[in-house]
């Protein structure tokens, strides 16, 4: 595993805070930690420069982009195809992935993908599944806006 | 989302921390409409989360799970989801049709960890089924290439 940070209160308060909203004043950070903004910012820069923090996610709308359907695939994989099962997906569906992982457990690969219409995602899944190494592949679409709760992170798992 | 919106979005979606001075000059506009768009697209959920991005791995966790859950029939899945909601861990939720009925995404610790929360939602009365998938992947919330999607 990577080395591991331990991250004290106030540096949770702090991605905790960013989390919620990545353009929270560092004013308004400190305020709550009791520290000065040039503290806040210190440690912002310090989570930053050991990898804690890797960058920004803004999440839009994804209607708006037309993108109209989540779904998440789940495929099973004979022994060693999994290179060429990704190779796949990145060339069909680029402009798609959120994610695509491998896993341990019911799936041997786990993708994510936005689509902008079933079609999209029917021909993607045609064009994986077509490779022999695919055993087995399950489409579940997301039929409802995800409920993002981000702030349920728990930033010191191991407990201070 | 008119041209502009879009265009203040596009900056946003590189780096959500883009200064709006920075992406006023560059757009030809104030600082102020674009503080103003921003505010604007947030409230409306054209913008629907800010996040900053983090690596699990460096604070202490070894990736995330895929909770795939099967309601009990009868029982209603919004008090699934409304349990789901207050578990601390559980970072995002949404119902589905497929195998399943809803997918809970959390990120794992240890086993110990996982067996808890895995427990924890089959103890629920309206939960019939639980599956799971875990991924090594550490990103959070989602992958960084993700705002590439809509560039």
């Amino acid at each position: 595993m990577d080395s591991e940070v331990e991250l004290d209160e106030i540096d949770a308060k702090i991605l905790g805070a960013l989390i919620k909203d990545v353009r929270t004043k560092l004013k308004e950070i400190a305020k709550e930690c009791g520290l000065t903004s040039n503290a806040v910012f210190k440690r912002i820069r310090h989570l930053k420069s050991i990898g804690v923090i890797v960058g920004t996610t803004l999440y839009p709308d994804a209607k708006q982009f037309g993108y109209t359907n989540v779904a998440t695939v789940g495929i099973n994989i004979d022994y060693g195809q999994e290179n060429e099962i990704i190779k796949l997906f990145l060339e069909h569906a680029k402009s798609n992935l959120i994610e695509l992982s491998s896993c341990i457990g019911k799936y041997d690969l786990c993708a994510f993908m936005l689509t902008k219409s079933l079609q999209e995602l029917d021909s993607i899944t045609q064009s994986v599944r077509k490779h022999p190494g695919v055993k087995r592949m399950v489409v579940n679409i997301w039929v409802s806006e995800p409920y993002f709760l981000l702030e349920n992170l728990d930033l010191q798992p191991a407990g201070v | 989302m008119d041209e502009l919106d879009l265009r203040i979005m596009k900056e946003l979606l590189k780096d959500a921390q883009t200064p709006f001075l920075r992406i006023a000059k560059k757009l030809g506009v104030s600082p102020e409409t674009v503080r103003i768009r921003y505010g604007k697209m947030k409230d409306d959920g054209t913008i629907k989360h800010c996040s900053i991005s983090i690596d699990l791995s460096k604070i202490g966790y070894q990736g995330k799970v895929f909770l795939m859950i099967t309601n009990s029939p009868n029982h209603d899945k919004s008090k699934t989801i409304d349990a789901l909601k207050k578990m601390r861990s559980i970072f995002i939720i949404s119902e589905m049709i497929g195998d399943f009925e809803i997918i809970a995404i959390a990120p794992v610790k240890d086993l110990d960890s996982l067996k808890k929360l895995v427990n924890k939602i089959k103890k629920l009365p309206s939960v019939n089924r639980v599956e799971f998938t875990l991924i090594n992947d550490t990103a959070f919330p989602v992958n960084l290439r993700f705002g590439e999607l809509f560039l």
